[in-house]
C-alpha cells in the first residue's frame, strides 16, 4: 500500500485523495440512509410509488381515487427514472433513490472543487449534506428534489467542463424531473446572454445567440414542455400551498438565514460570483413567489438551493483562507478560519439540533428532528404497513379509510382490496344517521387514523371500541360486521361535539 | 370604363375590406339585445369590476368564494380591453364587441391578401366569415374568443405585410385574451424558427427573425398571468364529456372537406406555411380530444375555423394559379371549383337548416346548420323561462334575494351587478357533504327576501320546493320565486322533507 502511494506522481496522488473522499462521502450517505429505507411512506411519496409503478393509472376499485395522471406527464424522467424498481416492491423503490440520492454529498464536493474551492472545504461541504437532517430525509423519501439537485449539480459540473451540450441534456433531465429546474435554466440561460452581449456575440434584436446561450434557450424551452403539458391535463399549478411565514423561507432555503451575507459578498467575487448568485436565485424566486402570489413552498424544495448555497460557501470559505495566508498575519488566519468553522457550524446546525438550531435559524418556529432522533425514531415508524398488512391478511370484501392521508389510499391501501372507500371526519358531528350506516355494515372493514385531535375521529373511535380488531400507535381497525348497533350511542356523544 | 383597370387599383383592397367589415356589422347589429350567452354575464361582471369579490353577495353556509381572481389573469387582455364600455352598460358592452369582432373579415381578407390571394377569393372568404351564422353568433355574443381569433389572424396579416414587430405583439396579445392560442403561437415561432434558416437565420447558434425574436422575448410574460391563474387552482378548457369525437371533427373546420383542402396546400412550397397553421389547431384540439380527454365547446373552434378557411382559400388560390398552365378543362374546371365552395359556404346563411346541409357541412356528427334568420330566432329566445323569472325580481327592485343553484354567470349580471343583497348555494355539494339543511330555511325566511330556485333535480332542491310550496309567488317550468318571509319556523320541516327523500 505504501509502496503504491509512493509510485504515484503529486498529481495522481491527489486525485487518488479526491476520489477517496467522493467514496468515503457516498458511503456516509449511504451508512445513513439505508436503514431508514423500510420505515413507512411519507405524504406524497406513496402517491410517487403508485405513479411509477402503474404509470398514473388509478387503481379500478377505489372510489373516486385521487387524480395523478397529470404527476407523470409533469415530472415524466423522475417516474420513468424510478418505475424499473417500483415494478419490484416499495423498498426496491426507495433503494433506488437512495442510491442516486446518496451521491450528493460527493456531487456537492465535486463542484465546489470544480470552482476552486481546497479539498478541506469542498469535503466539509460533501460531509454538511451527507448529514444534514433535510438531506438525509429527503435522500430516503422519494420526492423529486433529491434528483433534481443531482441532475442540476451535474449539469454545472458539465459547464464548468465546457460540456454545454451535456449541460443543456442534463438541464432538460432536470427540469423533467421536477418544473422548479426551469428557475436554473432560466438563470443559466440570462447569465450566457449577459456573458454574450459584453462580448459582443450575443445580440438582442433580432435576437443573435452563441452556441451556449442558443442551447440554454433549447434547454430552457424542452425543459418547459412537460409543466405545460401536466397543465393541459388538468394538473393544478405545481404543488405550493396557501400561506404560511414569509420569512421562514430564507432560513429554509439558503439553510439558514444567516448564511445569506456570506453568499451576498461571494457576488462581489469573480471567483465565487456565478455559482453564488446560482445559489441566490432559488430564495429569491422563491420569496417573490410568497410575497405575490401569497404561496410558500416546503421544505423539500430547499435541497437543490441548499447544496448550491453549501458549494457556493466552501468555494467563498477557501478564497478567504487562500486571502488570508497571502497576508502572512496570524491573526488574521486563526479569525478566518474561525469565521469559516462558523458558517460552516450555521449551515449543519439542523444536525445538531435544538437550542442552538433556535439562533442559526431564528424564523424557523417548528424545526425538524436532528440527525441522531432522525436516525433512532424513523426506523420505528411502521404503522402505516403494519395496518396495511394486517388488512392484506384478513382480506376484507370492503375496506373503508377514514382520515387517513389520501396519498396512502393509492398505496398500501389500495393493493389487495376489493373495493375502498375513503372519507373524512372533520365538521361531520351532525351526521350521526350517516355514519352508523356507513360503519356498521356487513363485510366491511375500517381503517381509522388515530387522529388524536380530531373530535368526531375521537369519537367514532370511542364509540366502535368494542369492535376494535386491530390498534397501533397509528391506526385502529374496525370490524364494521360485527359491531352491532352503535348508532344511539354514536348520535349522544357526536351530539356533545361542538362544531 | 376599362373594369380590368379599376379592379386592379391599390382603392379597391381597402374598399372590398370595408364592405366586408360594414356587412358583418349589419348583420351582427340585430343581435345586440338578444339574452346573454353562457359566461357572458359573468365576463361583463369582471369587465367592471376585475377581480374584486362582490361585497353584496354571501354563501348559505360559509362567506362567499368565488375565484375571480383566476378569471381575470386567464384572459386580462380581453377585460382590460372591454372595460371602458363595460362600464358604460351591458349593451355598450355588446355593441363593442360587435364593432371590434366584425373586424375579423378585414384581417382575414388582408391576411389572404398578405400571401398574394386573388381578390375575389380573399374577398369571398372574408364574406364567409361576416355572414356564417355561426361566426355571426359569436361575433355579438361578447366572448372572448372572437376578439382573440382577430388578435391571431390580425397577427399573421401584419406578418404577410412585412410588419414582423407588431404581428408579434398582436400574436401575444392573442394568448392574453384568450389562453388556447399559446400553443398556436408557439407553432407558429416554431415554423418561423425554421423557415427563416432560407433568409439567412439560424437555429443553432440561433439567428432569428424579428418576429421570432419578439414571440421569443414576449412568450415568458405572457404565460405570468396564466400562472396566475392557474396557481389559483383552476385550468381552462373543459374536460371531454359529452362531445364526441366526430362532433369534433365536424366542428373543428366549418366543414371537414374543407380541411382536406387546407392539407392539399401541404403539398406546395407557397402555401405549405399557411396550411400548417391552418391545420395545427384543428389537429391539437382533435389529438387533446382523443389522448388527454380535454375538450372544447363551439366558441373555441372560431379560431381553427378561420385558420383553417384561409389555408384552404390559400391553396383553392394556388390551384387556380396552377391551372392556367393546363388545358381548358382544368383551366376552367378548378376556378369552377373554387368558386362552387366559396358560393356554397357563403349561401349556408340563406338556406335553412336541412339534411342535405348536414350531410354537406357536417357529414360525421350531424348537427344541423342553421341559417341567419334561425339563429336570430334561437338567440332571441334564449332562456325565456329564467329571463321571465328575473323580470318578475326586477319588478321588485332593492329586496334581498336567495339563489338556489343558480350559478355565477347567471347571477353576477343582472342581479349582483345592480348592487342586491343576494345569498347563493347549491344544493349538490349541500347533499353530496352531508351539510345540515337547517341553514337553507333560514336564508329562504330571512327578512323581506324572496328566493329564486332553479329546479335542479337534487334532494335538497325537491325538499325545498316541498317545504314552501304554500309560499310561491311565481313559477314557470323551470324556475320558481317563493316569498319566505310568511312562512316561518320550517327549519325542522326542510330536515324531514330532506330526510323523507333520502330514506
Amino acid at each position: 500500500m505504501n509502496g503504491w502511494l509512493k509510485a504515484m506522481n503529486s498529481t495522481q496522488r491527489a486525485r487518488a485523495l479526491d476520489a477517496a473522499i467522493l467514496v468515503a462521502l457516498f458511503g456516509l450517505a449511504l451508512a445513513l440512509r439505508l436503514p431508514l429505507a423500510g420505515t413507512d411512506p411519507f405524504g406524497d411519496e406513496a402517491v410517487h410509488y403508485h405513479v411509477a409503478r402503474d404509470f398514473g393509472q388509478p387503481p379500478a376499485h377505489v372510489d373516486n381515487p385521487p387524480p395523478d395522471r397529470s404527476l407523470l406527464w409533469g415530472r415524466p424522467a423522475f417516474f420513468l427514472l424510478l418505475a424499473p424498481a417500483a415494478q419490484a416492491s416499495f423498498v426496491a423503490f426507495r433503494l433506488e433513490h437512495i442510491l442516486l440520492a446518496s451521491l450528493l454529498p460527493s456531487l456537492v464536493a465535486v463542484l465546489a472543487r470544480a470552482w476552486g474551492a481546497q479539498r478541506p472545504f469542498a469535503a466539509a461541504a460533501g460531509l454538511a449534506v451527507a448529514v444534514h437532517p433535510l438531506y438525509v430525509l429527503y435522500g430516503v423519501h422519494v420526492f423529486p428534489d433529491a434528483l433534481l439537485t443531482l441532475w442540476s449539480l451535474l449539469a454545472l459540473w458539465a459547464r464548468r467542463h465546457g460540456r454545454m451540450a451535456l449541460a443543456a441534456i442534463l438541464l432538460v433531465v432536470a427540469c423533467w424531473t421536477k418544473e422548479v429546474g426551469l428557475v436554473l435554466a432560466g438563470a443559466l440561460l440570462a447569465a450566457d446572454m449577459a456573458r454574450g452581449i459584453r462580448a459582443g456575440t450575443v445580440g438582442l434584436w433580432p435576437l443573435r445567440a452563441t452556441a451556449e446561450a442558443s442551447l440554454g434557450l433549447f434547454a430552457a424551452l424542452a425543459g418547459a414542455a412537460p409543466l405545460a403539458a401536466s397543465q393541459l391535463l388538468g394538473a393544478r399549478f405545481p404543488g405550493w400551498s396557501t400561506g404560511g411565514p414569509a420569512w421562514a423561507l430564507v432560513d429554509l432555503i439558503p439553510l439558514s438565514v444567516w448564511l445569506l451575507l456570506p453568499l451576498v459578498t461571494a457576488t462581489l467575487r469573480a471567483r465565487t460570483r456565478s455559482l453564488s448568485v446560482l445559489a441566490l436565485v432559488y430564495p429569491a424566486f422563491y420569496l417573490l413567489y410568497r410575497f405575490v402570489l401569497g404561496r410558500r413552498v416546503e421544505e423539500w424544495y430547499a435541497l437543490l438551493p441548499g447544496a448550491l448555497a453549501l458549494a457556493a460557501l466552501a468555494v467563498l470559505l477557501g478564497s478567504w483562507i487562500e486571502e488570508a495566508r497571502g497576508s502572512r498575519r496570524l491573526s488574521r488566519i486563526v479569525g478566518t478560519m474561525a469565521v469559516a468553522a462558523a458558517l460552516l457550524l450555521v449551515a449543519v446546525s439542523p444536525t445538531i439540533g435544538h437550542p442552538f438550531e433556535r439562533v442559526t435559524r431564528p424564523f424557523t418556529t417548528s424545526p425538524g428532528p436532528d440527525l441522531v432522533a432522525l436516525e433512532r425514531d424513523l426506523p420505528r415508524q411502521h404503522d402505516l404497513q403494519d395496518a396495511a398488512a394486517y388488512l392484506r391478511a384478513h382480506h376484507a370484501p370492503q375496506t373503508l379509510l377514514v382520515d387517513v392521508g389520501w396519498f396512502f389510499v393509492v398505496y398500501p391501501f389500495s393493493d389487495d382490496v376489493d373495493e375502498l372507500r375513503y372519507r373524512f371526519s372533520d365538521g361531520t358531528a351532525d351526521q350521526a344517521d350517516g355514519w352508523a350506516r356507513e360503519l356498521e355494515q356487513d363485510g366491511l372493514t375500517i381503517v381509522l387514523w388515530n387522529y388524536e385531535s380530531g373530535k368526531v375521529n375521537t369519537v367514532l373511535r370511542r364509540v366502535y371500541s368494542d369492535c376494535v380488531v386491530y390498534r397501533n400507535a397509528g391506526y385502529s381497525i374496525v370490524d364494521g360486521s360485527g359491531c352491532g348497533d352503535h348508532r344511539d350511542e354514536l348520535a349522544a356523544e357526536l351530539g356533545k361535539v361542538e362544531p | 370604363m376599362d373594369l380590368r383597370r379599376v379592379a386592379s387599383h391599390r382603392a379597391v383592397d381597402p374598399v372590398l375590406a370595408a364592405f366586408a367589415y360594414i356587412l358583418a356589422c349589419g348583420l351582427r347589429l340585430p343581435l345586440r339585445s338578444a339574452p346573454y350567452y353562457g359566461d357572458e354575464g359573468m365576463l361583463y361582471y369582471v369587465s367592471r369590476h376585475f377581480w374584486s369579490v362582490p361585497a353584496n353577495v354571501q354563501d348559505v353556509y360559509l362567506p362567499y368564494y368565488y375565484h375571480f381572481g383566476f378569471i381575470f389573469f386567464q384572459r386580462p387582455v380581453y377585460y382590460l380591453t372591454y372595460a371602458p364600455a363595460a362600464h358604460l352598460s351591458f349593451d355598450a358592452f355588446r355593441l363593442f364587441h360587435i364593432t371590434l369582432s366584425s373586424l375579423l373579415p378585414v384581417a382575414l381578407f388582408y391576411l389572404l391578401r398578405g400571401h398574394g390571394v386573388r381578390r375575389v377569393l380573399a374577398f369571398a372568404a372574408a364574406l364567409v366569415t361576416a355572414t356564417y351564422p355561426f361566426f355571426v353568433s359569436f361575433g355579438a355574443i361578447a366572448l372572448m374568443d372572437t376578439y382573440g381569433v382577430l388578435l391571431f389572424v390580425g397577427g399573421l396579416a401584419l406578418r404577410a405585410h412585412g410588419r414582423p414587430v407588431l404581428a408579434g405583439l398582436a400574436l401575444l396579445a392573442s394568448v392574453g385574451a384568450k389562453e388556447t392560442a399559446w400553443f398556436g403561437v408557439v407553432f407558429v415561432l416554431s415554423l418561423d424558427l425554421w423557415t427563416h434558416r432560407a433568409r439567412g437565420g439560424r437555429l443553432f447558434p440561433m439567428r432569428a427573425s424579428p418576429l421570432a425574436t419578439t414571440l421569443l422575448y414576449g412568450l415568458p410574460f405572457v404565460l405570468l398571468p396564466l400562472s396566475v391563474a392557474l396557481s389559483h387552482g383552476l385550468v381552462p378548457g373543459a374536460h371531454a364529456t359529452v362531445i364526441r369525437p366526430d362532433a369534433m371533427i365536424d366542428g373543428l373546420t366549418l366543414a371537414p372537406w374543407l380541411a382536406l383542402l387546407a392539407a392539399l396546400g401541404l403539398l406546395d412550397r407557397r402555401t405549405r406555411r399557411l396550411a400548417l397553421e391552418g391545420l395545427f389547431f384543428p389537429v391539437f384540439l382533435f389529438l387533446t380530444h382523443v389522448v388527454a380527454h380535454r375538450s372544447v365547446e363551439a366558441w373555441y373552434t372560431i379560431l381553427p375555423c378561420t385558420l383553417t378557411l384561409a389555408a384552404a382559400t390559400l391553396t383553392l388560390d394556388e390551384a387556380c394559379d396552377r391551372a392556367r398552365r393546363h388545358v381548358l378543362p382544368v383551366r376552367w374546371g378548378v376556378p369552377a371549383t373554387a368558386l362552387a365552395v366559396a358560393g356554397l359556404l357563403l349561401s349556408t346563411p340563406i338556406v335553412a337548416a336541412s339534411e342535405t346541409k348536414t350531410r354537406i357541412l357536417h357529414p360525421f356528427y350531424g348537427e344541423p346548420v342553421p341559417s341567419l334568420a334561425e339563429v336570430y330566432r334561437q338567440e332571441a329566445g334564449r332562456d325565456p323561462d329564467y329571463w321571465d323569472a328575473i323580470r318578475y325580481l326586477e319588478g321588485r327592485p332593492g329586496r334581498p334575494a336567495v339563489l338556489v343553484d343558480i350559478i355565477e354567470p347567471m347571477f353576477l349580471y343582472p342581479l349582483a351587478d345592480e348592487g342586491r343583497q343576494l345569498t347563493t348555494g347549491f344544493t349538490e355539494p349541500s347533499v353530496k357533504f352531508q351539510q345540515d339543511p337547517r341553514p337553507w330555511a333560514v336564508a329562504v325566511e330571512s327578512g323581506g327576501s324572496l328566493t329564486l330556485l332553479y329546479k335542479y333535480d337534487t334532494r335538497l332542491n325537491h325538499a325545498i320546493r316541498d317545504t314552501y310550496a304554500d309560499c310561491g309567488v311565481y313559477d314557470n317550468p323551470l324556475y320558481a320565486i317563493y316569498e319566505g318571509e310568511g312562512c316561518p319556523g320550517r327549519a325542522e320541516q326542510l330536515a324531514a322533507a330532506l330526510a323523507a327523500r333520502t330514506s
